[in-house]
């Protein structure tokens, strides 16, 4: 600490007012910068390892469950399509609707013996991140535990 | 009837040194409050997920930040790009940045397998799986909530291109969740 002492012992007078306000304004300078942080949340996607261009699936039936998700330049607005072809409007309703799909389709793949299902999620280029969220989020909240995103293969 | 004279002491010094002790405790919890870490997370607001999960790195696990934001508004009375700054949805490309470690990459054929090559690096340091030369280091990808898909896709294919596999995508949790007991 800084210490007292009698002016006795130091016959020197240092003017500390300078200090002072060298440390006001380094105060100042690090309570300006302080961020405090916020409260970060986050999905784990691991990326496949092992798979990769594998070639057609062999199964007939393809296990998985996938969304398809475009925006409609015209419209202004997102395009969710369920399935094969299950259009799901981008409201609360719709939300809770794609919800209970999900949550049915995984009930049939696990009676199945197909717990591991893959929820595949196929995004159009010019969709804003938010709405891909709000589907891994549904997602999350149907229980789904692994959540893939395709890609397509560039046409040359 | 004697009156004692009292003498009124003009030379008043404010004694200084606990005022410099407490100004030098206050300076040294700012200094290391500030997180230097924090320089490599772009200014961003995050998506909101209800059913992410708190975001706890574990320590030493060297996890790899991925950016995708928006240019910054200089003056926020006088916005570059009003869509932006009203909260919808910027279709400016070029307004679109990708950024790691405060250096960013141009969403060009170049500047993305310059991305790529540069978590092929990073990835390095940490192989999982020195057969398939896989990499154990995770990558967080902050994007905006507005950003368009197609950056973040790019940045998932440089982190396959990194061989990195361990790929986190970043959410804002709700308001109510902060308030809930751990």
């Amino acid at each position: 600490m800084a210490g007292g002492g009698n002016q006795e012992e130091n016959p020197v007078a240092i003017n500390v007012v300078a200090m002072v306000d060298i440390i006001f304004c380094l105060c100042l300078f690090f309570m300006c910068s302080l961020k405090f942080k916020p409260l970060d949340a986050k999905f784990e996607s691991w990326l496949p390892t092992d798979v990769g261009n594998s070639g057609a699936p062999k199964n007939d039936v393809i296990d998985e469950i996938r969304i398809v998700m475009s925006w409609d330049q015209q419209k202004n607005q997102l395009q969710r399509i369920f399935g094969q072809n299950n259009p799901i409007l981008n409201t609360p309703e719709g939300d809770l609707k794609l919800k209970s799909l999900i949550q049915d389709s995984y009930k049939t793949f696990k009676a199945r013996g197909v717990p591991n299902v893959p929820l595949i999620l196929d995004v159009g280029g010019l969709v804003p991140w938010k709405f891909v969220v709000d589907v891994v989020d549904i997602g999350k909240d149907a229980g789904m535990q692994k959540i893939q995103f395709g890609m397509g293969t560039q046409v040359k | 009837m004697a009156f004692k004279t009292i003498q009124a002491q003009e030379d008043v010094a404010p004694n200084l040194i606990p005022m410099i002790d407490i100004m030098f405790l206050l300076l040294l919890f700012f200094m290391l409050n500030a997180d230097l870490s924090n320089r490599e997370m772009e200014s961003i607001t995050p998506p909101i997920a209800r059913h992410a999960t708190k975001d706890e790195p574990l320590p030493g696990s060297d996890r790899i930040t991925v950016n995708v934001h928006h240019d910054e508004e200089q003056d926020p009375k006088k916005p570059n790009c009003p869509a932006f700054a009203n909260g919808e949805i910027c279709r400016n490309n070029a307004h679109w940045h990708i950024s790691m470690s405060g250096r960013k990459y141009e969403y060009t054929v170049e500047g993305l397998a310059k991305l790529g090559s540069a978590l092929g690096e990073l990835g390095k340091t940490h192989i999982e799986d020195p057969v398939k030369k896989i990499s154990g280091r995770p990558l967080i990808i902050r994007a905006d909530r507005t950003a368009p898909y197609n950056l973040v896709q790019k940045v998932l294919e440089a982190a396959m291109v990194g061989r990195i596999y361990k790929v986190e995508i970043s959410a804002g949790l709700p308001k109510e969740e902060l308030n809930k007991p751990k």
